[in-house]
């Protein structure tokens, strides 16, 4: 191999070796630690079970070593959203159950959140059942996304929620 | 105009499935010397069949109790006289009251065991009824084993077209199709059973891999389906002992029509790499088109088993409740016929109650009419002008619909966001394929599919009528043309869009686009889109988006720019119904809450509030499909670059918040970011300096002799004397000891409730307000929740806060909200632009917040 070939393979790497540094360099500006005051570090056992969906949709059974996580799992989560859901329910419900169906980690605003996948059910006073599947903050008990909700087809239409006006409105 | 509903006093049409049902209950009694005594549970019965005819069977009724018997029986029935008691059918070998699915795609037969299960109703300990003793499933008429084997057995029917549909479905896509024809069913579909209710990830997705069919569900005057179970629930009506929903086979087929949307939304959602954690479906809370469309599809698998264009007859007729599902139904006012001027049409007869045809209704199942009468002339088009034998034409042509809705709905719930597979038909790994051709990315995809772009009639009509012509002109019946195709859409008003949108542009750039099966190529100039010949629009009005505005005060008129719902009484029902339907709020404990709601019809702190916008359409059209979002978007730039408080100016979008004000009109306000992310911590404990998008509402923060436009976060920190710590921030939700990095402080005084961040209008009349045009007819209207934006407000706000809320309008017959207007090839927006202002009219609600 001739000097100049080696100079231009050599050159080459550098650039190659730029480029590939760029393309990884993060997007986010500021320059801050890497061990900022956000990052938590779960137990293992806390998150081995786990479905780790990232960003990529590649579904890991074990942590990879690059997941930063931004919550930590409370035992508690349950007991919180039980309170969050019975406090918007007031005394419209005479049962309410939860039932998580998996543990999962999930990415939202760029985070990757340790979450609860659940079903919740419900029997208002009226004795109508129904249910939606929700992702819960593993940590707050937080409601993230709800899906999977009951389609109702009444018989009677007019019966549905509607809103009184206030009278001060003249209709 | 008095119109005199002519269906109260109308025999049901006389076509073929009622003859046959009535000469073969006819034949029966006939044949019988006692044809209404059947024999209870454990008897022989003396009609002539060997026990081994009976093996596994039981005499069913085939139809409801209205069509067996004409529309003035009931509501008391005895089913004795309903049943089939001459023939008896099949309803499972199994010992217990429970199916398989199984579906021929290729081979082996794919199969989900016991997929289908009926209950009575609903219990801790249920189980599925055991087979009689004597190997039937013949038990006392009118009991609940009776329902229970009568409801498995109409469920099972649908069941088993629908399997019958799809396979036919799948084979033409897989063995006729071009293997580099993109396509929405998944070739996978037979590894990842998501052709049911199961995920074969691991874990499984599911807890049950079972529909549980309950017969006879506690739930009054109503029916329901509910993904989560899975389960449908067939009701009662107390005051008729013996009146039951799952009496009326339309409605089991209407109810399971649901779970099969629910299916073929999710077919993509699960493949080797993965099962996307959520599922997509059709509708949100209260009134929208996506609701419309999910009603109007599950009605037309009604017609799909029974070839009768009306349903419920039986279920739905007490409460005068019942919908055709073809113009040539007596039931529909004069006017209405199968003339190209006389189809159901697009948005005329989207509040269009047959049954009160005076007073307008905003209702899914109304609304849906129109899906479920085009799918039905869609159909009958298919046997005129296609080549299908005369014995297979109702099964032919509704297996082409179910081809068509297959598609359409995969494409449509896709939440991976790839959009396409490889050519071999296996999923494309989403770690070396990273373009994304659907739904924004796997992210954001929920949010897209369900609120910021969820399908309307213009979504999934244009993404349907471009599988007709793929698949139906392009393959299975060449002589239904396109033009043909357009103009029977445009016959329900529904040709809503200038192109096809079949150029598979990536959702985050035009310039890339899908260049055959599991390739995607960067293209300088992209290819156009095929355009609609626009000769075929006739009834199809579009409208711009700059003619809709809030409405402007006028006492005379009543009409009022937004309406503010602020008891206690409403707020409390509001709060509660929104749960119930789905939509969880995450109260703020102590920061606020209806206790301090005061009635004023203003907007106060702590208060949680509705506020219903009163939209006014400039235009001499109708506009219809209104929806408004409150939901963040890319309507900032970000001014603090240490990333401590996120602090951002408005980007100046309109007119309305100008540069004086403290918008800025270029950096990063020039482009629309590519991606979702709220303005919230990172999990560096900072803020984002780049793009982000962030909530609504601004506060107007006055220095000195400056007044600006704010981020909440900013004037909570920086307001005189306010300095509110997280913890007194709206939406914080945990201890002051860790960080709630879902908690967005950007909305701490003024939060907009999840479930409650857009408001839809079903229509507006031409110079009228909302408000106007649902009184006009109905001077007793009262808005629906769907009609309002719900909030919480900090209790700590000063008084006289001032709030700018940006919030977006669109509608579905808009003619600048989908593509841009300068645009020759009339190309849609790419997902991305929905982060921004240019698909939509910005619609800026201002108020103070007082006691």
């Amino acid at each position: 191999m001739t000097k100049k070939r080696v100079s231009l393979l050599i050159c080459c790497m550098f650039i190659v070796g730029g480029c590939l540094w760029w393309w990884q360099k993060p997007v986010t500006s500021p320059q801050h630690s890497s061990k900022a005051p956000g990052i938590l570090t779960p137990q293992t056992n806390e998150i081995q079970d786990r479905q780790v969906i990232n960003k990529d949709k590649v579904t890991i059974n074990r942590l990879p070593a690059s997941v930063s996580f931004v919550n930590k799992p409370s035992a508690d989560w349950e007991k919180k959203l039980t309170q969050s859901l019975k406090a918007q329910a007031g005394n419209s419900l005479k049962e309410l159950e939860i039932k998580k169906e998996r543990s999962l980690v999930w990415t939202r605003d760029e985070n990757a959140l340790l979450v609860e996948s659940v079903v919740v059910s419900m029997t208002n006073t009226q004795d109508v059942s129904s249910s939606f599947r929700a992702l819960v903050d593993s940590q707050t008990g937080k409601v993230l996304e709800t899906w999977d909700r009951t389609i109702f087809d009444p018989m009677d239409k007019s019966g549905e929620f509607k809103f009184k006006l206030d009278p001060r409105y003249s209709n | 105009m008095i119109v005199v509903r002519r269906w109260v006093t109308k025999t049901f049409k006389n076509n073929f499935w009622f003859r046959s049902t009535a000469s073969l209950t006819l034949l029966s009694i006939l044949s019988s010397c006692n044809p209404t005594e059947i024999p209870a549970s454990g008897q022989r019965i003396n009609s002539g069949y060997t026990d081994a005819s009976l093996a596994n069977r039981a005499f069913i009724y085939r139809d409801s109790p209205a069509i067996i018997e004409g529309p003035n029986f009931g509501p008391q029935v005895n089913m004795k006289r309903i049943i089939d008691d001459a023939n008896p059918e099949l309803i499972t070998i199994k010992s217990q009251l429970k199916s398989d699915c199984n579906l021929s795609i290729f081979s082996p037969l794919s199969n989900v065991t016991d997929c289908l299960q009926t209950f009575g109703s609903k219990s801790a300990s249920q189980q599925p009824l055991n087979r009689n003793s004597d190997g039937t499933w013949i038990f006392p008429v009118n009991s609940s084993e009776f329902y229970q084997v009568n409801g498995h057995y109409h469920a099972q029917l649908v069941m088993n077209k629908f399997f019958e549909s799809l396979e036919f479905a799948y084979n033409h896509l897989q063995l006729n199709v071009s293997p580099w024809v993109v396509k929405s069913m998944p070739k996978y579909l037979n590894d990842t059973k998501m052709f049911w209710f199961k995920g074969t990830s691991n874990p499984n997705y599911f807890n049950n891999t079972y529909l549980s069919n309950y017969a006879l569900c506690n739930l009054e005057l109503n029916a329901s389906f509910s993904p989560a179970g899975p389960e449908v629930c067939m009701g009662k009506w107390s005051a008729h002992s013996n009146f039951f929903m799952v009496q009326d086979p339309s409605i089991i087929y209407h109810e399971m029509g649901h779970a099969f949307v629910a299916i073929m939304m999710n077919f993509r959602n699960a493949n080797i790499f993965g099962t996307h954690p959520l599922r997509s479906n059709l509708g949100g809370y209260g009134f929208d088109e996506a609701g419309s469309i999910g009603e109007g599809i599950a009605d037309y698998f009604s017609f799909f088993v029974n070839g009768r264009s009306h349903i419920g007859e039986w279920g739905l007729k007490f409460a005068k409740s019942t919908r055709p599902l073809a113009e040539d139904d007596e039931m529909h006012i004069p006017g209405i016929d199968t003339t190209s001027e006389g189809r159901l049409s697009y948005p005329q007869y989207l509040l269009y109650n047959p049954n009160n045809p005076n007073v307008p209704e905003e209702d899914v199942h109304y609304a849906g009419q129109i899906v479920g009468h085009y799918l039905v002339a869609l159909t009958k088009a298919f046997q005129t002008e296609c080549s299908i034998p005369a014995q297979n034409l109702h099964s032919t042509s509704t297996s082409y619909v179910l081809l068509l809705l297959a598609e359409t709905l995969a494409e449509i719930g896709d939440l991976n966001a790839i959009g396409m597979d490889q050519s071999s038909g296996a999923a494309l790994n989403p770690s070396t394929f990273t373009s994304r051709f659907n739904n924004m990315d796997e992210n954001a995809s929920f949010l897209w599919t369900q609120v910021v772009n969820p399908p309307n009639y213009r979504r999934f009509f244009q993404i349907f009528s471009k599988n007709i012509n793929k698949y139906i002109t392009g393959g299975l019946c060449s002589s239904f043309t396109r033009d043909e195709s357009e103009k029977l859409l445009d016959d329900y008003g529904l040709l809503l869009f200038k192109a096809y949108n079949n150029d598979g542009s990536s959702t985050k750039s035009k310039n890339i686009q899908i260049s055959g099966a599991g390739t995607a190529t960067s293209y300088m100039t992209p290819l156009p889109p095929t355009k609609v010949f626009e000769n075929n629009r006739r009834k199809s009005v579009l409208v711009s988006k700059e003619l809709i505005e809030l409405a402007t005060p006028d006492e005379d008129e009543d009409v009022a720019t937004y309406y503010i719902i602020d008891d206690q009484e409403n707020m409390s029902a509001v709060l509660q119904n929104l749960l119930f339907k789905g939509f969880p709020m995450n109260p703020s404990t102590g920061i606020a809450s209806v206790e301090y709601n005061n009635s004023n019809i203003r907007i106060s702190p702590g208060e949680i509030v509705a506020l219903i916008p009163n939209l006014k359409n400039n235009s001499n059209s109708i506009m219809a499909g209104v929806q408004l979002l409150a939901t963040d978007w890319d309507h900032v730039h970000i001014t603090d670059t240490t990333g401590i408080n996120g602090n951002y100016k408005p980007c100046k979008v309109d007119d309305v918040t100008t540069t004086a004000q403290g918008a800025e009109s270029g950096l990063s306000c020039n482009d629309t970011l590519d991606t979702y992310r709220r303005h919230v911590k990172q999990s560096n404990g900072y803020f984002r300096t780049d793009e982000v998008v962030a909530p609504v509402c601004m506060v107007q923060l006055e220095e000195g002799e400056v007044t600006k436009w704010v981020s909440q976060n900013e004037f909570r920190k920086n307001s005189q004397g306010l300095s509110l710590q997280d913890k007194d921030c709206l939406g914080f939700g945990t201890a002051a000891a860790t960080t709630d990095f879902t908690f967005n402080p950007h909305e701490c005084l003024v939060r907009i409730l999840p479930g409650a961040n857009e408001a839809y209008f079903s229509k507006i009349a031409p110079q009228k307000s909302y408000s106007q045009t649902m009184r006009s007819g109905n001077p007793n209207h009262i808005f629906g929740p769907g009609n309002a934006i719900v909030m919480e407000v900090n209790k700590w706000i000063p008084p006289g806060t001032k709030f700018r809320c940006r919030m977006r309008a669109r509608f579905t017959n808009c003619s600048d909200c989908y593509n841009d207007p300068a645009d020759a090839t009339a190309d849609d927006y790419i997902d991305r632009e929905y982060n921004g202002a240019k698909p939509f009219k910005v619609i800026n609600i201002e108020f103070d917040v007082n006691d």
